[in-house]
């Protein structure tokens, strides 16, 4: 037995769904009608991987080694497009740190206020952080080590509590500070930052989707 | 209930079906993906819309019959070009999410759903296409033939809302088949009709057309999934 339209894997008919952002990371260049790309400093490098046997595929990007705190960063709607529910929202992502030590990244939504999956070689576990732009900034570990592996990265938010979690596991909760209708918006956001000293860092992206409740 | 499948291919369709056309568009990201929609840049202005929900946003000119429209074929100043028309008259189906912003100039006709040409006036030669207008209390079903002759059919549900038009999000559904059309919203089927059925190839479509000068007309279009059943 087979759905009838895409739309039905997801809703019902009678049901006037919320929007939805997806992005597979294949082809010749990243999709930019979709992603807004910015850096903070230096000149990384970045592009579709071209080698699917090897590290995986999908879209790397690489800091620049000129400035210890350089970060690279795309989102879904290039910081002034937020289309998605900062009281009622929810994304998946798979990502990975490249190199096998000394990544970091966030995956999640964001704008100003955020809540995302967290990597970084300087800590023992993945952990979620969360944001609100009026209030401040939070984080809470996950049971999951720090690797340097694919996983599933996934969270949502009611506006009451963010949930977070790797692989199918729930992995830990927030409940304050979390993003706000009156702390604005969100979009789909995935971030490479350098951690600690002045040494490029690699991570990969090859799927991310994004809905509202 | 279906079970999940290895692939979104299979999710739709079993393997021993070669699937026809079929194309989505979610409206979201940093800008219209001009990749696939081409728009009237003649007096119209598109915008992916900072809202929640909030998808691509059409906005016509202030004159009368100012119009905004976009389509499969790329940016023209005027006219209504024939558009890359890959899905078939003879069984296809168009659905979609859209919520009107405000409808201040008074809408006079407007195209949501299948077309051979982008315009926003819901008139030319083949379309089978949702027409909200100042001219009827309800959505309608229009449907154009090969010479310009024109069906419309009443859905029974009212696109009047406050002092103009409706402002609800609806999700509707668009079918052409060799015998009929048909329009279907929020998953109940409400009408359909049999003559001045369209022929060709048609493509999505999304326009709207002002009558009067008194201000510019808002339409959010948030979903567009199209298929072809024949």
């Amino acid at each position: 037995m087979t759905f009838n339209s895409v739309y039905e894997i997801t809703n019902p008919l009678t049901t006037v769904a919320g929007q939805r952002f997806i992005d597979d990371f294949s082809g010749s260049s990243l999709d930019s009608k979709k992603w807004g790309f910015t850096e903070a400093s230096g000149n990384g490098t970045r592009g579709m991987t071209d080698d699917g046997s090897g590290s995986g595929g999908g879209y790397s990007m690489t800091t620049s080694s000129s400035n210890g705190s350089n970060y690279m960063q795309l989102k879904g709607g290039n910081g002034t497009i937020r289309q998605f529910d900062a009281e009622g929202c929810a994304f998946i992502a798979v990502v990975r740190a490249l190199t096998g030590s000394n990544n970091a990244f966030y995956v999640g939504m964001h704008e100003d206020s955020y809540f995302a999956g967290d990597h970084s070689s300087s800590r023992s576990y993945y952990r979620l952080s969360h944001r609100n732009n009026l209030i401040g900034t939070g984080n809470v570990d996950t049971a999951t080590p720090i690797d340097y592996d694919w996983h599933t990265h996934h969270g949502s938010t009611d506006g009451v509590a963010v949930n977070y979690g790797l692989d199918g596991v729930q992995g830990c909760t927030a409940t304050y500070p979390i993003p706000s209708t009156e702390a604005g918006d969100l979009e789909a956001w995935w971030q490479t930052y350098t951690p600690d000293s002045s040494t490029s860092r690699s991570c990969a992206i090859r799927y991310f989707e994004a809905w509202n409740h | 209930m279906p079970q999940r499948k290895d692939s979104l291919y299979e999710q739709l369709n079993p393997l021993t079906t070669i699937a026809g056309q079929h194309f989505v568009e979610y409206f979201s990201g940093d800008t219209l993906d001009n990749f696939r929609w081409g728009k009237d840049t003649n007096d119209g202005t598109y915008a992916m819309s900072d809202s929640v929900d909030g998808g691509v946003v059409l906005t016509t000119g202030s004159g009368i019959y100012a119009s905004a429209c976009i389509g499969l074929v790329a940016d023209t100043t005027s006219g209504s070009p024939t558009m890359i028309n890959c899905f078939d008259s003879q069984g296809a189906v168009i659905q979609f999410i859209e919520q009107w912003g405000t409808g201040a100039g008074g809408i006079n006709a407007s195209t949501h759903g299948f077309h051979s040409e982008r315009r926003g006036d819901n008139a030319g030669n083949n379309g089978c296409a949702l027409n909200t207008s100042l001219w009827s209390t309800n959505y309608r079903l229009r449907t154009c033939n090969s010479s310009g002759s024109q069906t419309d059919s009443d859905s029974g549900i009212s696109a009047v809302g406050g002092s103009g038009i409706a402002t609800n999000k609806n999700f509707f559904r668009v079918e052409i088949q060799p015998t009929f059309a048909s329009l279907g919203i929020n998953g109940v089927l409400t009408n359909s009709h049999t003559t001045n059925l369209p022929s060709g190839g048609l493509a999505p479509c999304f326009g709207i057309q002002n009558h009067s000068n008194n201000g510019a007309s808002i339409l959010h279009v948030i979903y567009c999934e199209a298929w072809n059943t024949a």
